[in-house]
């Protein structure tokens, strides 16, 4: 276990330490604490280097061996190295005398008991992801279904063309699905020059968790200060679907990645972005969409989703709000602001759908459904009026399940109900929207499919995974709202001060 | 009356949230104390012993013998020996690639058997090898394609019959 833990771990490095150089580039990021960084650095590290692999081996026939990867990992940080000295570094601020060190103040810089309770509750709930992902070989069923048999026959043949994906006469299980995370795998192996049986790339997937939680962090904390989006991160940790469950971060399915390229590029795309670092903001969620499109087949979806949600309809938003007259708050970002992020983030997507179609044009389907092909067919009427139904029972019964999610969705909708008022904000309700978009593309799935039950119970928790970071974002913003209006009267009221 | 809705609703999700943090949060950390103990108590092991105490040492000793027969590039015939829903195929595929597999039908049902013989029989380009996937945690057979159409003729669809083979090891053609 120990060569494993040792590879896995350089695994990790192997995309964080790109991604951290990367994330330099990126005012919207530099400026961030190292924790906060390490949220958007480590998927932008994945995307960066398998994406650049799968860039270079189909299209200019680079090998995915040693040589390869680690001049790609090396590349970024050499750069950033270069960046990070020549970047003009504003001088230190001066000392207020003898700077003082305790307890009491680190826990009133980190922003009180609470933050911390939540964080060191959430470690220990990720410590044992960890110790899972180390002492076990792969044992869920997509992974040995799909990904890592892809990665295996990626490994042996040193290339994402790999003769077996490309001839119909093996036998493959969606060989059509893209492939970041398997090269990923390769990557972590190849790098290592691990044994074939090696699991040590599993690693890379629980990696993924605490980039969630610190996404969901970094997000809630902007609108919903520390306490609320700690509680927020913590609620994300201790769901059990989460951590242990088929995509959950102990896993390696896609999923958990997918959340996080999702979530990363929309709360890029929504948040505020610095004066004059729209488009560094806009490529940053680019390349975080751009992951999601090679990460998993609805990530495409997904990413023209984001891309539309974050420009486009922001865009329209604020027209409409000098169109009535209303004085423009400094808080809000200028149309022209949201187009030029989205236009930026739209150059990395569109390359990233291109590879994709390129890449894919040359696999062909076993027994893939073709989605698109039902659509147009007409083959999906009367279906998809009846199919939602029949699939409504094993969607409430995966929301429903104990073991899986707790109490989560008795929780949620009465927190968005009683929080309502966050709603009020308009970066909430995008980000309620953009938490709808996961769930809508399994929707019109199972409207289209003919086995929509089966479907629905081995897909629908993963769909809600994937829309975990913008929902828990605004959850924790209710939550705020709630506490602020019961909790802090009574937290706050004089020891001896009656009842009203 | 609509103050005293707002108020309950708001004290109701708030005692959720605790509640939820009450009920998961042991849960979460006592799973983590033992995972963390088995992982110390392991540390050590090859992937070899590691992949032998998880899915079986009969079941890894068959994978590791059919790996040194067949070569890293040798394609084969894989055969479901059970249910298909079990996973099994997919389980053996993934510990035999990069070898390519070529899926060759199930042998639990008559229908199956008869789709299985016409596929070997007719595709004289098939590979040479034919690995049986009985179930999950079953550990998987090797058979020469000749010594499988063999005993795969001599199976009566109506029956639940077990015949000798001349694979490795003389392993049978286990229909469950």
């Amino acid at each position: 276990m120990s060569v494993e833990l040792a590879t896995g771990l350089g695994g990790v490095a192997l995309f964080a330490a790109p991604g951290w150089a990367l994330s330099g580039c990126f005012p919207a990021l530099r400026r961030l604490s190292p924790l906060r960084r390490f949220a958007y650095a480590y998927p932008l590290g994945v995307v960066a280097v398998a994406g650049s692999l799968y860039a270079l081996s189909h299209l200019c026939g680079v090998p995915l061996r040693p040589p390869a990867v680690w001049t790609i990992c090396g590349l970024p940080i050499l750069a950033g190295a270069a960046a990070w000295v020549v970047r003009k570094r504003p001088p230190p601020p001066a000392s207020q005398g003898k700077a003082r060190w305790g307890v009491r103040r680190w826990v009133r810089r980190s922003g009180g008991p609470l933050p911390i309770a939540c964080a060191v509750l959430a470690a220990a709930a990720g410590l044992g992801v960890v110790a899972e992902a180390v002492s076990s070989p792969v044992t869920d069923w997509d992974g040995r279904m799909t990904w890592c048999v892809q990665a295996r026959y990626l490994r042996h043949a040193g290339t994402v063309d790999a003769g077996v994906l490309r001839d119909r006469r093996w036998w493959l299980s969606n060989p059509r699905y893209p492939l970041l995370l398997p090269v990923a795998q390769v990557a972590v192996l190849e790098a290592f020059v691990a044994d074939q049986d090696s699991h040590s790339f599993r690693l890379l997937y629980v990696a993924f968790f605490p980039a969630l939680l610190l996404l969901i962090y970094d997000g809630a904390r902007r609108s919903a200060g520390r306490s609320a989006a700690a509680t927020g991160a913590l609620l994300a940790a201790l769901i059990p679907f989460f951590s242990y469950g088929d995509g959950g971060a102990v896993s390696t399915y896609s999923d958990m990645p997918l959340a996080c390229f999702f979530g990363g590029g929309v709360l890029l795309l929504l948040g505020r972005t610095p004066r004059g670092a729209q488009a560094a903001t806009g490529i940053a969620a680019g390349l975080l969409l751009a992951g999601a499109v090679l990460a998993k087949e609805e990530g495409s979806l997904l990413a023209i989703f984001a891309l539309l949600l974050g420009g486009f309809l922001g865009a329209g938003r604020q027209r409409s709000v000098a169109q009535r007259g209303e004085p423009a708050s400094p808080r809000r970002q200028p149309p022209v602001r949201s187009l030029a992020a989205a236009a930026a983030a739209a150059v990395p997507v569109g390359l990233a759908l291109l590879l994709f179609a390129s890449w894919r044009a040359g696999v062909p389907s076993r027994q893939d459904v073709n989605y698109l092909g039902l659509l147009v067919d007409g083959r999906w009427w009367p279906g998809v009026l009846t199919h939602i139904g029949e699939s409504l029972p094993a969607l409430l019964h995966g929301m429903y399940n104990w073991q899986h999610w707790s109490l989560f969705w008795w929780m949620a909708p009465l927190l968005l109900l009683a929080g309502r008022r966050a709603l009020r904000r308009p970066l909430h309700r995008r980000l309620l929207a953009a938490a709808a978009g996961p769930p809508l593309v399994a929707v019109a799935a199972y409207a289209l499919y003919s086995r929509p039950v089966f479907l629905a119970v081995v897909s629908w928790e993963r769909f809600l995974l994937q829309a975990a970071v913008p929902l828990l974002i605004v959850l924790a913003a209710a939550l705020r709202d709630v506490a602020a209006r019961r909790l802090v009267p009574v937290l706050t009221r004089a020891p001896g001060e009656a009842r009203s | 009356m609509r103050r005293r809705l707002s108020l309950l609703l708001d004290w109701l999700a708030l005692a959720l949230v605790a509640l939820l943090v009450l009920t998961t949060a042991p849960t979460a950390v006592r799973r983590s104390a033992i995972r963390l103990s088995y992982a110390l108590r392991v540390a050590g092991e090859d992937s070899l012993t590691m992949r032998a105490r998880r899915f079986g040492a009969s079941y890894i000793g068959a994978v590791e013998a059919i790996r040194r027969t067949l070569g890293p590039d040798e394609p084969y015939c894989l055969v479901e020996g059970g249910n298909p829903q079990s996973g099994a195929a997919f389980w053996v595929r993934y510990e035999l690639a990069p070898r390519p597999a070529i899926y060759a039908g199930t042998l639990a049902e008559p229908a199956g058997r008869e789709r299985l013989l016409q596929l070997l029989r007719a595709d004289q380009a098939a590979p040479w090898h034919v690995v049986v996937a009985p179930g999950p945690g079953a550990p998987p057979a090797l058979f020469e394609r000749a010594s499988f159409l063999h005993e795969l003729e001599q199976l009566q669809p109506s029956a639940r019959p077990r015949a000798q083979s001349s694979g490795p090891g003389g392993r049978s053609i286990d229909v469950r």
